[in-house]
């Protein structure tokens, strides 16, 4: 089984700060990470390739090139192969023209199984995947918990608000993890050292060029556009009380429970 | 031609889901705006009497795909009626619930429609010149927001938030029509096969309905404190809920869970025990309509959104509110709140510490942060209370907007006044700048743009001053018949030396951050995205020092400067004797040097 896992390069959200002054998100100094839901994606890849004899594991990221950190980082928690899809044409695309891309890339270079993210947690659409499956015309399977190997199918646990399905879904076919769906190992010292040596397959425009429509990618084959971004405006600050006893903080919140009508 | 707004309509064992109404609702006032009608599309199996229902709640049409194919959800039986509704029907605007259905079906429809999508949208509207469809959304978990268009490809398509969108008032009178449409499904359709439905069954809570919420966070300790939060609750005819930290410890499900990855609540009362209030929890109850706060911790974000805040010990208040509330369900008490200091959020000015640095931010960018009475009370206040806080080391003073750090004193506020009245504000404003300057802490002033007469006087009374290379410095005084007098003609003379100031304040001229830099008016000048940066790494490194002794040193500068040589030593000597008291720093510090190794001054200091 030729597995594929998508991974993008992200920002870690967690540290990302706002400049109250130029209201601007501050970009310089943030480390970058693997999306964790991809991280989840690469752990069950590399589980289900011990599960299923003749498996490989291919990381795919399309970025500029310091994704190549992404991939190296994927190749020494053991992964097989990392292939890096750059190029200038690509800056700019929104999902439809990021799966679009991902999706030639995927033709090119074959696959049974492509594990995706459920979300970016930069972009935080949760789009690419199921759009990869369509331009794919394979079946999609969406926030999966957990994976198991049947002859030539799988069979996934999909999550909703209220309840789970249990899927067979037969192969090639998508599916898109949540952080459930495992916990991702760590590095290896022999895996860093390993992955030095390994080569990092870049596809670029042009040998991407037989799959991919020029007007359908980048800035200019999005649909979408971001007009402008800004940083949540504070909302008016209310009254903050402090050093009171906590009776008299009782009578305060009592005060504005009678205010809303509650008592 | 396209027109026309649909709304996916979901529904689960053909119960429809409440984000159905909220979209209907919406979809209806972009329809005025656009003059056209909102049509739902209502997909499953026996799905069809629901028709009416959705007409009460707004829609002019409905369209139903019934089959039973359409029974549990699967993608492709769904995208490929949503897709036959979209061709045949060209509609101008398609929205569907962000939900993990929408969030599924969306993107697989619009991939093979080739049109843009918008993820998670809270917010729509319609632009009244181009008519386009401006979708804004939260993104970088929250921290950003986007407004995004579709401009040359139909339909505009977004998902929307479950939580966020109002429903219509239910009104059995409204007429509409509704419409079956054919798709012909096959077997071939089923690309997956579901073997087997495994519903939560746990008590179907759902929080986002409840018109009160009494929310607990981590510091409720356990889950028998929940029992508190659940009696309160009862009392006030609402459910429990918590942050993701009460969730992951255990203490109550999943479901209850607010926020980004949990769900968006919009209560009539919010009352959040024990919450710090992290961004992902905020986004999922800051539209919340009163929202009140109980944190031991000052500074926590959570007071950020709050409309009321008290800084306390849970433990000690609710057991007290819950008997208060009884007591007032029994005899209707009236209350009327105490008053006290209002920190946290002031009128002009934001104060927050980040990280363990503390920021204050003159925050009146329409006024170009102008500094008024009021205003700089509002800084007297936040020093006072710098003053006594030995938790913070480093304060960082930044203006808000862009335009200006401070772009001096609000004159209209000023044009009156009598000799009196002039003499008192001067004074009042000195006070506040020399509180400033005599602070604890290490003042860095972050300067973005124009640092004007009181401004430049603020700037002056910090520590250390970083520009943006954008910013202008000047005391225009004079223009105005008055002089520098918040500080003004004393420490720029003393900074920068008497001849370049009485030029400065003679010719009124304005300074670029570079000329500022050569005269010694600022220390440091970067790139305008790069201000704040240098500033919190260099607050984050005089941090890693030692404290104590940055102080004395501060100290030992600041009363030395103004006195004789001679006497300056004494302050001195003075201060680097403290370093070797029992206190002191300078032990532990040479220790470590002696023994190689790093210093640790965060401990207190022994000897032994
Ligand atoms: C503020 C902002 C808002 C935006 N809003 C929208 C919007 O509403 N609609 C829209 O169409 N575009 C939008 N975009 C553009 C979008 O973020 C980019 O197209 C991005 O490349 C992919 O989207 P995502 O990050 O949301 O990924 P998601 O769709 O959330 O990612 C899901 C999974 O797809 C895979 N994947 C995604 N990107 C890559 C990659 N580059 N390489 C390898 N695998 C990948 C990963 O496995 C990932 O876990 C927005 C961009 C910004 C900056
Ligand atoms: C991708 C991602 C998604 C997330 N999604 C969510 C989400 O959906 N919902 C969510 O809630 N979180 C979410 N989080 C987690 C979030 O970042 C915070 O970690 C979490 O909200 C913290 O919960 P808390 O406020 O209960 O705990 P803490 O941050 O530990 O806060 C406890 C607070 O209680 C106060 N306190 C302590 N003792 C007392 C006392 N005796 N009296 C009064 N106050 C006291 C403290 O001052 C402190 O402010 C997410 C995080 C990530 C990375």
């Amino acid at each position: 089984m030729k597995i594929i896992v998508c991974i993008k390069q992200v920002p870690d959200t967690n540290e990302v700060e706002i400049d109250p002054v130029t209201n601007t998100l501050i970009r310089t100094g943030i480390p970058v990470i693997i999306n964790p839901d991809d991280k989840s994606g690469i752990e069950a890849a590399l589980d289900l390739r011990d599960k299923v004899p003749g498996s490989t594991v291919t990381v795919v990221s399309m970025g500029p090139p310091q994704a190549e950190m992404a991939l190296r980082e994927a190749l020494s928690m053991g992964c097989d192969d990392a292939i890096l899809i750059s190029g200038r044409q690509f800056g700019g695309s929104d999902t439809l023209a990021t799966s679009t891309i991902i999706s030639a890339a995927l033709k090119k270079i074959g696959y049974d199984l492509i594990i995706t993210g459920r979300q970016a947690i930069d972009g935080d659409t949760a789009q690419v995947g199921p759009q990869i499956a369509e331009h794919l015309g394979i079946p999609q399977v969406s926030y999966v918990e957990e994976i198991t190997p049947e002859d030539g199918a799988l069979i996934v646990m999909r999550q909703y608000e209220d309840r789970y399905h249990k899927i067979r879904v037969k192969l090639p076919c998508l599916l898109t993890a949540i952080q459930d769906l495992a916990q991702p190992r760590y590095m290896t010292v022999g895996g860093i050292v390993d992955t030095e040596q390994k080569d990092i397959q870049i596809l670029d425009f042009d040998a991407l060029s037989d799959f991919l429509d020029p007007s359908a990618i980048g800035l200019k084959g999005s649909p979408t556009n971001v007009v402008r971004s800004y940083t949540k405006e504070p909302k008016s600050q209310g009254a903050i009380l402090k050093g009171l006893t906590p009776d008299e903080a009782v009578d305060a919140i009592m005060a504005r429970l009678h205010e809303v009508h509650l008592i | 031609m396209s027109k026309d707004i649909f709304v996916f309509v979901e529904q689960r064992d053909a119960k429809l889901q409440s984000v159905g109404y909220e979209l209907i609702g919406e979809a209806a006032s972009l329809a005025q705006d656009l003059n056209q009608q909102v049509v739902a599309v209502l997909i499953g199996d026996k799905v069809g009497h629901h028709a009416e229902e959705l007409i009460a709640y707004g829609a002019d049409k409905v369209l139903v795909v019934d089959d039973p194919i359409l029974g549990e959800y699967m993608t492709e039986p769904y995208a490929k009626a949503m897709t036959a509704v979209i061709k045949e029907k060209e509609p101008e605007i398609v929205l569907f619930g962000a939900t993990s259905i929408g969030r599924d079906l969306a993107p697989r429809v619009s991939a093979r429609i080739k049109t843009g999508l918008t993820a998670d949208c809270t917010a729509l509207r319609i632009d009244p010149e181009t008519k386009l469809l401006m979708m804004t959304r939260p993104a970088f978990g929250g921290n950003l927001m986007a407004v995004i268009w579709c401009k040359t490809h139909r339909p505009q398509m977004a998902t929307v938030r479950p939580g966020v969108m109002q429903p219509m008032e239910r009104d059995e009178s409204r007429k509409g029509a509704i419409e079956h449409v054919n798709v012909a499904f096959s077997e071939s359709d089923k690309t997956v096969e579901i073997l087997e439905v495994v519903k939560k069954t746990r008590t179907a809570a759902d929080i986002t309905q409840a018109k009160c919420l009494v929310s607990g966070g981590r510091a409720m300790g356990g889950k028998e404190a929940f029992g508190m939060l659940r009696e309160l609750a009862d009392l006030l005819g609402g459910d429990v809920s918590a942050s993701r930290a009460a969730v992951d410890s255990g203490w109550l499900n999943k479901e209850r869970q607010v926020g980004q990855t949990g769900k968006t609540v919009r209560p009539d009362l919010y009352l959040a025990c024990g919450i710090s209030g992290a961004i992902q929890h905020v986004a999922g109850m800051e539209n919340s309509g009163t929202i009140i706060a109980i944190n031991k911790n000052d500074t926590a974000p959570i007071f950020g959104v709050a409309d009321l805040g008290i800084v306390g010990d849970l433990t000690l208040i609710l057991p007290k509110l819950r008997d208060a509330i009884k007591k007032a369900r029994e005899k209707g008490v009236n209350y009327t709140a105490p008053s006290s200091e209002q920190y946290v959020g002031m009128e002009n000015i934001l104060y927050h510490v980040q990280n363990d640095i503390a920021y204050l931010t003159i925050n009146r960018p329409r006024q170009m942060n102008a500094l008024n009475r009021k205003t700089l009370q509002e800084i007297s206040s936040v020093a006072d209370k710098l003053k006594n806080d030995d938790s913070i080391k480093v304060l960082i003073v930044r203006g808000a907007g862009g335009r200006a750090f401070v772009a001096g004193a609000d004159i209209s506020e000023m044009q009156n006044m009598n000799e009196a009245e002039g003499r008192e504000i001067s004074l009042m404003a000195q006070e506040v700048f020399v509180k400033i300057k005599e602070l604890p802490q290490i003042v860095i002033a972050a300067i973005n743009g124009f640092t004007l007469g009181g401004g430049n006087e603020l700037a002056m009374a910090c520590d250390i001053r970083i520009a943006s290379s954008r910013a202008k410095f000047g005391q225009p005084e004079v223009n105005l018949g008055l002089i520098p007098g918040f500080t003004g003609t004393q420490r720029l003379s003393r900074l920068v030396g008497s001849g370049t100031a009485k030029q400065i304040i003679f010719t009124t001229d304005m300074l670029s951050a570079e000329e500022a830099l050569r005269i010694g008016l600022v220390d440091a000048v970067v790139p305008p995205e790069g201000l704040m940066r240098t500033s919190r790494d260099l607050a984050l490194k005089i941090m890693s020092k030692s404290i104590k002794a940055i102080k004395l040193a501060k100290k030992s500068i600041n009363e030395g400067m103004p006195l004789e040589f001679s006497q300056g030593l004494l302050v001195e000597n003075d201060c680097w004797t403290k370093c070797f008291a029992e206190d002191g720093d300078g032990y532990e510090g040479m220790s470590a040097f002696v023994e190689k190794r790093k210093a640790d001054f965060s401990k207190a200091p022994k000897r032994v």
